[in-house]
């Protein structure tokens, strides 16, 4: 098998970024690792630029600075400097391990040096506690050079890493840490999914040395712990090598849902997919969305909520969300369920997507101010109606806690009646979204507002927390005071919305409040027409109390019109 | 009683977040000559359940604490800062080992007071950039300006 590089890139200041895309895969897969890059290139290349002007400590300084030489010589010469003028500073450690990647990824021919570096970094380190070791291992086998010794370091940390050793060290590393320690199961769950990035990196090095049976059944014993993209994507590759297509394409499929095959092996299955599926890649998303629901299915199984009145409420749920917030992965399927708890008549759902605590390509300025105005404290939070506040998500595993207590807000909320009608009419036409609404208050309201939100129904994207559904995004929002005859209009031009949205994305990855230079590896400006729906709401500006709302799926309105 | 009960398990399971998570104090240091080293310490204080992130993280790990001068300080970093010792332990939220601190951390900014400094107090500010996730909630990341009074002496 091929290098497989979670990121493509050769450049200096990126090697950083690379190693902890590689490492991160390793550990929790494709997820965190493609966005991941935003944020390595905002540690390792860029600079708040609140702080860019800072003068920063000597070390880390002339850490940034080797990393932005071009020329790989110099580079090598600036990284060792580091190590060696600051040799107990936390960078020191980097500035080798960078070292290391620039000598064989750039110098491939220098075995000696390579060795040596490999051995300078691994000298002091405990093969029982893995992480060095492997990560030598790595940098080794992404270059394909030293496989023996590459070898040699990985058996060692497999060999030593046990299960007893981890949680012993774990218990200590907790009280240090003045930490609760976790539950065991997490703990030993921890221990199968590290255990599995360490045989995964052994399978891959097997697999370059090619020797298959041991690379298969080192991957299958990762597979029996943790199933995990590495070792699919190994098993994959050794099963299309022997013709084997039928046991690579469930395997290939896998990797390609929860990590980031190598471009041979991507090439490789969109060429089994094809072949399987009338010689065309029409059918790979919806085919990629099934195994990604058969992988991971909601913990959450919600049942109908049932008034016990009927009324007229439509319940107006924000949630402010992030695609790098590994606590909101809970939290998005439980708005999952609520969807399917409630009616599009009970429940309208805007997601607010926002940069926390990463840099979020479905974040806009619409969405970002809409979280300054709630002053929300972090991600993920759930705004019920403007003013029923909830936070807190955490892994897919508890997506019932943010279920529960936000469906309890929302029951609450459908047994008051409604404080406004609203009367909305929307439509697409071209590229154009129209929106006409005349509202009528039945409660009191200091200062009424009328907003309009227009949405996507649904986008794909994988980012760090694991999930690739993201329901209801909001794209633009847009105020309208009721004034005159009190009919609110408002018009949304597709190409124009989706331009500020690229320029937006654009923008951001130059100069940004929170993270410096960053980049999307996705930046999901495009809109799809077909795709769109709206969102109206009628809320009081001096109570911020949502008194009505509704929402328009402008696909179904089309279809209807066809009718 | 039941529902009462009910409220109090749900709030429970609710992220309880402190107006501060983290609050920065910076030490004044002794008064100085121009040109001369001087060591200040910034200490960050940590809400009890919550931790601060440390300078150094495995790669793929969370941002690190980063701490700067601003250009227009009248000092410069002389060497590396001393932080103190933090703790290591799986962060479930990276499913990595992470460096961290909780209740609070200390770090050693040693410093080297520009030889144009003219004398007199001077307000001096270091800034600091951080985040914090815990179970259930991330935390914005956040660059907070910490302030203390440079007093240089006359020669």
């Amino acid at each position: 098998m091929p290098p497989t590089p979670c990121w493509g890139s050769n450049q200096p200041d990126l090697h950083d970024m690379t190693r902890a895309c590689c490492v991160t895969r390793r550990m929790v897969g494709r997820a965190a690792c493609v966005v991941l890059v935003t944020v390595c290139l905002a540690i390792v290349g860029g600079v708040h630029p609140a702080l860019a002007q800072n003068a920063l400590p000597p070390d880390q300084q002339a850490l940034r600075a080797a990393r932005l030489l071009d020329d790989p010589q110099q580079q090598l010469d600036a990284l060792r400097r580091v190590a060696a003028d600051y040799p107990d500073s936390r960078y020191a450690e980097r500035a080798r391990m960078a070292a290391l990647d620039v000598l064989a990824k750039r110098f491939p021919g220098r075995s000696a040096e390579i060795r040596k570096q490999a051995d300078l970094l691994t000298k002091d380190a405990d093969p029982a506690d893995p992480g060095m070791y492997d990560d030598v291992a790595t940098v080794l086998v992404d270059a394909g050079v030293e496989l023996a010794k590459a070898r040699a370091l990985s058996e060692k940390t497999v060999r030593a890493f046990t299960e007893k050793a981890y949680l012993k060290a774990a218990r200590k590393d907790y009280a240090e840490a003045k930490q609760p320690l976790p539950e065991l199961t997490q703990l030993s769950r921890s221990y199968l999914t590290t255990r599995a990035a360490l045989l995964g990196t052994l399978g891959r090095i097997y697999l370059k040395l090619g020797d298959h049976g041991r690379a298969q059944q080192t991957f299958e014993d990762a597979e029996r712990g943790h199933p995990s993209a590495q070792a699919a994507e190994g098993l994959g590759a050794i099963a299309m090598a022997r013709g084997q297509e039928d046991v690579a394409y469930p395997l290939l499929l896998r990797a390609r849902i929860t990590g980031v095959l190598s471009p041979e092996n991507r090439l490789a299955f969109e060429s089994l997919f094809a072949r399987r599926h009338g010689g065309n890649l029409v059918g790979l998303e919806p085919a990629l969305d099934d195994a990604y629901r058969a992988l991971g299915p909601n913990p959450v199984h919600p049942e109908r909520h049932v008034p016990a009145a009927p009324g007229n409420r439509v319940v107006l749920l924000e949630m402010f969300t992030g695609a790098g917030c590994p606590p909101c992965a809970g939290a998005d399927l439980a708005v999952d369920a609520l969807r399917e708890r409630y009616t599009p008549g009970q429940l309208v759902v805007l997601m607010h997507h926002v940069h926390i605590p990463r840099p979020d390509p479905m974040s806009n300025p619409d969405t970002v101010a809409r979280s300054d105005l709630y002053a929300i404290p972090g991600a993920p939070t759930f705004i019920v109606d403007g003013t029923h506040r909830d936070t807190g998500g955490g892994p897919r595993e508890n997506a019932n806690r943010p279920y529960t207590r936000v469906s309890t807000l929302i029951d609450a909320a459908l047994a008051e009646p409604a404080g406004a009608s609203l009367a909305v009419d929307a439509a697409l036409t071209g590229r154009t979204v129209a929106v006409r609404v005349r509202p009528a208050l039945t409660a009191s309201a200091g200062k009424p507002v009328v907003r309009v939100a227009l949405v996507e129904r649904e986008l794909r994207y994988s980012g760090e927390n694991g999930i690739r559904f993201h329901p209801m995004v909001v794209r633009a929002l847009v105020d309208r005071p009721i004034t005159g005859d009190g009919t609110v209009s408002a018009e949304f031009d597709v190409d124009t919305v989706a331009a500020g949205l690229a320029s937006y994305l654009d923008g951001f990855e130059r100069r940004n409040d929170r993270f410096g230079p960053v980049r999307f590896v996705e930046k999901l400006a495009a809109i799809d027409a077909a795709n769109l729906g709206v969102v109206v709401f009628l809320q009081d500006d001096d109570s911020k109390r949502v008194l009505q709302s509704a929402y328009v799926d402008l696909a179904v309105r089309a279809n209807e019109e066809r009718k | 009683m039941i529902a009462a009960l009910i409220a109090v398990l749900l709030l429970a399971q609710t992220a309880v977040i402190p107006a501060n998570v983290v609050t920065w104090t910076l030490q004044q240091p002794r008064p100085v000559r121009a040109g001369e080293a001087v060591s200040l310490t910034l200490t960050a204080t940590i809400a009890p359940g919550w931790h601060l992130y440390a300078m150094a993280q495995p790669e793929g790990g969370p941002i690190s604490t980063e701490v700067s001068l601003p250009a227009t300080a009248l000092a410069t970093f002389a060497r590396p800062i001393v932080a103190s010792k933090p703790a290591t332990i799986v962060d479930p939220n990276f499913d990595l080992r992470v460096q961290l601190y909780s209740e609070s951390a200390t770090f050693t900014l040693p410093l080297r007071v520009a030889a144009t400094a003219p004398a007199g107090a001077h307000p001096f500010a270091v800034e600091a950039r951080y985040q914090s996730c815990n179970d259930v909630i991330c935390l914005p990341p956040k660059a907070v300006r910490i302030e203390t009074t440079l007093t240089i002496r006359s020669r």
